[in-house]
């Protein structure tokens, strides 16, 4: 009896100290693709994750106390992401949650998310996620400049600025790049330009002869390209292996330095879209690639910049609300007009779209070269 | 790619008369024999033409580890406890894999750089050195096959392990050979793939799907009918693309895989089995 006794009060004891320390913290959850195909996004992530957690408690943490970062894995599909989401999201003392680098897994959680009622960040950057966010779901803010601010660009500056006519549109059939894809074409009907042929390919294709061949025979003066890294990379090489020197203008991760490392000198003369570059012009940006390269030896990738802001905005949503009422959280990142990021400026005065600002870059010699800085204030009606 | 699916499936066929299993981690011994490769070239600076021969000698270990913690404690049991634990084998190499390089896909140098150009066609020097490495090795595996005493001990094996352990072969030497020359020429064929595709751990999967297609057309249990299955798999999925649609290339690989189950089950080069009531 005794004996039950103590353990009883020793078990208490401990739940009451767990407890206890748990409350001196404040913590943010992060879905992230550490195993399965894009692992790669979860490597660099975690890596960013640390630098900003070891900043913002070096400054005294968040609300006075220390934040704490608790990392699900999403296993690269939406299943997992919600599945991953939905474990961070029981945790009651969880004020904050960052989604994966997928717009589609981002959609999977919306649900989740209004059934939660927990401020979460959307790493994704397709105009779905953008409607979603503003019309549907008060709780999700999409915090990555929208695709169609940058293929828009990326459209301009190819037909007005290079002359290009006519184009062949070559993408991944998984959502984000099949929506890149027609977000191209839509920017390219304002110019009254159909594309001369699109050329779709399953993620995970290696070998591009067949696809390239054809747009050979097209006869495009222009290709256009939306697509992961690794098949971003094996294209261009097999782009110039074949000797097609046409201009290419491609997603953002062909400005990405996965990409530009694997691709190597094949790589050198594309144009990209894209929100983050390691060269980028912004004073925290720059700062933040200094120390990731220092670091972890290498640079910084987009998705590396992508969690580092995400977890600074949420801690200045938190800072503002002054609370720790999810409710008082979500309200405060609305009052969020103009946040320099490492990445961009964010104004989440409405849910979607929030990061105003992204870059046209060329690469030159292997190094993402700044062509056109781009900078748009948001519409609030 | 037909001639690497050739050299896949190959040493899926091997394995397959071995055991009389189906490895389904062979997709990740394309991946391992990449990550080899790229210890030895990358990370210890050595050239490709030594570090494909060392990469194949390491290969060989795993597949003689892999044959001993997989296969061997499971040989009496039932088949599917052994296919589980290959798929178990399977996702401890990839991930261990990520573990120890990371998720940033890798690469590393070509055996040969540059491009072959005739007329307005062009081609890789690498793809033409896929070709003739992975031609060489089939005509090894051949000669050690058929012309060879170790050879023959590993088809007798193969054919009837009790016979065989009668006849005073060692059967797990045996057994653990073909493992050996099975994870080395699946793991030359992902070194030499890798300067071209990259290297990540998840570079197996649809490979190793791919190579189980190509057995099916040329044959279980036929090596010769594995590589012809991979090659036929290779031109279905280059002309199948350029032709019919580049986004169901696989589909129609499995389209191809079905119309043959149904019309000769038994593949291009395999033995005919019925049953009789």
């Amino acid at each position: 009896m005794k004996k039950t006794i103590f353990l009883l009060t020793a078990l208490l004891l401990i739940l009451t100290l767990s407890v206890s320390f748990a409350q001196e913290t404040v913590k943010i959850g992060l879905t992230m693709v550490i195993t399965g195909d894009r692992s790669l996004e979860g490597e660099y992530g975690k890596n960013a994750a640390a630098i900003a957690l070891e900043e913002i408690n070096a400054a005294g943490g968040v609300l006075g106390k220390q934040l704490e970062l608790v990392i699900e894995d999403s296993l690269g599909t939406d299943v997992g992401a919600v599945n991953a989401y939905r474990k961070l999201a029981a945790d009651p003392a969880i004020l904050a949650i960052v989604g994966s680098n997928s717009s589609n897994d981002n959609i999977a959680i919306s649900n989740s998310v209004l059934e939660a009622k927990i401020l979460t960040t959307a790493q994704g950057s397709s105009p779905t996620l953008t409607e979603l966010c503003n019309n549907d779901n008060p709780w999700m803010f999409q915090l990555r400049t929208s695709d169609k601010t940058l293929f828009a660009a990326l459209t301009k500056f190819a037909v007005e600025e290079k002359g290009i006519k006519s184009f062949a549109v070559f993408h991944d059939t998984e959502t984000a790049s099949s929506n890149q894809a027609q977000l191209f074409e839509t920017a390219l009907k304002t110019y009254d330009i159909v594309p001369l042929l699109k050329v779709p390919f399953t993620t995970g294709t290696k070998d591009f002869s067949s696809h390239l061949a054809q747009i050979q025979n097209s006869g495009a003066e222009g290709v256009v390209i939306a697509c992961f890294h690794t098949e971003a990379a094996i294209i261009m090489q097999q782009m110039r292996a074949l000797g097609m020197e046409q201009p290419v203008f491609g997603s953002n991760a062909f400005g990405d330095p996965v990409t530009i490392s694997l691709a190597g000198d094949a790589i050198n003369g594309v144009y990209s879209a894209t929100s983050w570059v390691p060269n980028t012009p912004t004073e925290k940006g720059a700062a933040f690639a200094a120390k990731y390269l220092e670091r972890y030896g290498t640079v910084a990738a987009s998705s590396a910049a992508q969690i580092y802001d995400h977890i600074y905005v949420i801690c200045e949503a938190i800072n503002r609300a002054g609370t720790t009422d999810r409710t008082a959280i979500r309200d405060a990142m609305n009052t969020i007009s103009d946040y320099q990021g490492a990445i961009t400026i964010y104004d989440c005065r409405t849910n979607g779209d929030c990061g105003r600002g992204g870059l046209l870059v060329q690469v030159v010699d292997q190094v993402p070269t700044i062509v056109q800085a781009l900078y748009s204030d948001k519409v609030i009606n | 790619m037909g001639i690497i699916y050739g050299l896949i499936s190959m040493g899926m066929v091997l394995i397959f008369r071995s055991v009389g299993v189906m490895n389904f981690a062979q997709g990740e011994f394309l991946m391992a024999g990449g990550y080899f490769c790229y210890f030895f070239n990358r990370q210890l600076g050595l050239p490709i033409g030594l570090s494909i021969p060392l990469a194949a000698v390491l290969m060989g270990a795993l597949g003689v580890l892999f044959m001993r913690t997989s296969y061997w404690p499971l040989r009496k049991a039932q088949t599917r406890a052994i296919i589980v634990s290959a798929m178990g084998a399977s996702m401890a190499l990839k991930e261990g894999a990520r573990l120890i390089w990371g998720s940033i896909p890798l690469t590393i140098d070509k055996v040969i750089p540059g491009t072959l150009k005739i007329g307005t066609a062009a081609t890789q020097w690498q793809n033409i050195a896929i070709i003739i490495i992975s031609a060489l090795l089939m005509v090894l595996v051949y000669v050690l096959l058929e012309r060879t005493f170790i050879g023959h001990i590993m088809q007798a094996t193969a054919q009837d392990q009790y016979m065989a352990s009668l006849t005073g072969i060692p059967v797990i030497l045996s057994i653990g050979m073909t493992f050996a020359l099975s994870t080395i020429i699946t793991g030359v064929g992902g070194a030499l793939l890798a300067p071209l595709f990259f290297l990540n751990n998840t570079m197996g999967m649809t490979s190793g799907a791919k190579a189980f297609a190509a057995i099916v057309i040329g044959g279980f249990g036929s090596v010769p009918g594995a590589i012809i299955g991979g090659l036929i798999v290779g031109l279905v999925e280059s002309f199948g693309g350029a032709y019919i649609s580049t986004t169901y290339q696989l589909v129609i690989i499995y389209i191809i895989l079905v119309i043959m189950l149904m019309f000769r089950p038994h593949g291009l080069f395999g033995d005919r089995i019925q049953e009789k009531a």
